[in-house]
């Protein structure tokens, strides 16, 4: 059994102002996050998704029930920059969450904050610049760079920070093919360096690269499971609305023709190599 | 007769200054009256600047757009009739909405055509129809409308001017699965309804792939591929190299091929590619 990173027992949240006060944006949620693994969240606009997002560093505190990273409950205020330490966020629009106007300046933000020395602080920019593959960037303006790579600046800001744990809030929604790439590559790469990845997404082709996903309708989660369990469990996509990936589509037409094929087929290399597969056995190539 | 045709059309931004660059160089390509087309290309491949081109929004360096074969930036009338004409919704329209209500804010481009108050509001509430907004939505302030909602007002305010073609960069980035094929469908019906020529700038050669007829592929400010989407589409592994987004059952028979499996990567929807897969089996068979 994994250690837990974040923990939520029974969370449920409503916003204030809003007209439905018996329709909590996020209902009853239990979740553990476990540490070193990338969970991602998939859900509909209006899930409840991007609010549980921000239930998990205290950026929103929950209406009932209660929310521990590593055993600090983020309704504590005065630990609230011990859960900022260790849980950093990535948000949707890279244009909104740089402050700065080198690239370097803006990922020593927030170490500044933290009120490290000049040393260390030079450290931890240039080793996050590097981890993203930005730091033949540093002395860029922010507003020169594609998207991808703003998002790549953001995601250096957090790790200068040293956190255990980022949460990736929809932070490939208004990228190109290309930033979307860039973005899961990095996060890849932080999770297997042991950063606990939290990846919420309306991405199929995303989602399937975690080692956990987390379906979210209505508010609640509907089902929490290997890739593969979730995308063959009908009730489960039924109920949120979501779609198979597209080298699963592929998979299961081919399958229904007669073919058999894994059901564990969720990528395009997958997808390839179970057809490559079938095209062996039936003698079509050596 | 071509609705539309560039003939050698050359964009220079920063023309008279060291960084001069080229967004789009020599374009030349004909759109026919009621056709479906879809612009392809990633992020700074020039397909934003050739659009606003088409309504006189900006102006060749050389070259020159023909509606009805009339060169619009011939004098003021011509530039002001391509405006009524050749609608443009940009990216994340959503953000240019200002209005009091909804239907002030549909109300706008008609109103500005200096058109009757009856004719203004038989558009809006026929442009309102065709995005699937309701009468109480048109009362509202438009920033009381969720995010789909608002994306789709913004694509009515474009509507309303009924142009003769409606030209959408980018009409879905940003959007969950389900509001994809909402504003996806909605605007495939608009087309067959009004018989309008619509222009689809997309990443998304998915959906470039399902709803238009034609594609046209900009990589580095040209037009490298013109033609039916089947043409464009056998070009898969080019297309690949070209950073853009080959839809995964494209990529799942490249690699196949690569794989010393003897298929075609011209397919480029699942049926085509499960049709492709069995007559490869069945050619094992004999």
């Amino acid at each position: 059994m994994k250690e837990t990173i974040i923990h939520l027992e029974d969370v449920s949240y409503t916003y204030e102002n809003s007209e439905e006060k018996t329709h909590p944006a996020v209902h009853s949620v239990n979740l553990e996050v476990r540490k070193g693994e990338f969970l991602a969240v998939l859900g509909h606009n209006g899930s409840g998704k991007s609010t549980l997002a921000k239930l998990f560093n205290g950026i929103l505190v929950p209406t009932s029930g209660e929310v521990k990273v590593e055993g600090i409950p983020t309704s504590d205020e005065k630990r609230i920059q011990d859960i900022r330490k260790k849980v950093g966020m990535v948000f949707q629009n890279p244009d909104n969450q740089i402050v700065a106007t080198l690239v370097e300046d803006d990922v020593a933000f927030g170490p500044e904050n933290l009120g490290l020395a000049p040393e260390e602080i030079r450290k931890r920019v240039d080793d996050a610049l590097r981890t993203v593959g930005m730091y033949d960037f540093r002395l860029f303006e922010p507003h020169k760079l594609s998207g991808g790579q703003k998002q790549r600046v953001a995601i250096a800001g957090v790790i200068a920070m040293r956190t255990d744990c980022i949460i990736f809030d929809e932070s490939t929604a208004m990228l190109d093919p290309k930033g979307r790439a860039e973005v899961m590559e990095t996060a890849k790469k932080l999770n297997e360096e042991g950063i606990t990845i939290v990846f919420i997404t309306h991405f199929m082709e995303e989602a399937v690269q975690a080692d956990r996903i987390a379906v979210m309708s209505d508010g609640r989660i509907i089902g929490i499971d290997t890739p593969k369990n979730i995308f063959n469990n009908e009730t489960i996509l039924a109920k949120a609305g979501i779609e198979l990936p597209p080298a699963a589509k592929l998979a299961k037409k081919v399958r229904e023709s007669g073919i058999s094929i894994d059901n564990g087929v969720l990528t395009v290399e997958q997808c390839a190599k179970a057809l490559f597969e079938a095209a062996k056995s039936a003698g079509v190539i050596d | 007769m071509a609705v539309l045709e560039t003939v050698n059309l050359t964009h220079l931004f920063g023309e008279k200054t060291m960084n001069r660059v080229s967004a789009i160089s020599d374009v030349s390509v004909k759109i026919e009256s009621g056709e479906f087309l879809g612009i392809i290309g990633h992020t700074g491949s020039g397909k934003s600047t050739l659009i606003q081109h088409f309504n006189g929004l900006l102006k060749p360096t050389s070259g020159k757009v023909l509606l009805d074969g009339k060169d619009i930036n011939e004098s003021k009338q011509t530039a002001l009739s391509a405006r009524f004409k050749v609608g443009l919704c940009f990216q994340y329209p959503e953000y240019q909405l200002f209005e009091e209500t909804v239907y002030k804010d549909i109300a706008f481009g008609p109103t500005n055509m200096k058109l009757g108050k009856e004719e203004i509001d038989r558009r809006v509430r026929r442009a309102a129809e065709f995005v699937g907004l309701k009468k109480e939505h048109l009362e509202k302030s438009p920033f009381d409308l969720s995010g789909g909602e608002k994306r789709r007002a913004a694509i009515a305010g474009v509507m309303a001017m009924e142009p003769e073609i409606l030209v959408l960069d980018e009409p879905t980035a940003g959007l969950d699965p389900v509001g994809r094929e909402t504003v996806l469908n909605l605007i495939s019906d608009y087309r067959k309804e009004t018989g309008s020529t619509v222009i689809l700038v997309s990443h998304s050669m998915d959906d470039v792939a399902r709803f238009a007829k034609k594609a046209l592929v900009m990589n580095k400010s040209k037009a490298v591929l013109f033609g039916t989407v089947e043409e464009v589409f056998s070009h898969g592994e080019e297309l690949l190299s070209m950073g853009l987004d080959v839809p995964a059952v494209t990529r799942v028979f490249i690699q196949l091929k690569k794989m010393g499996v003897p298929v075609e990567t011209g397919v480029y929807t699942n049926e085509q590619g499960k049709d492709a897969f069995l007559q490869l089996l069945r050619k094992g068979d004999c």
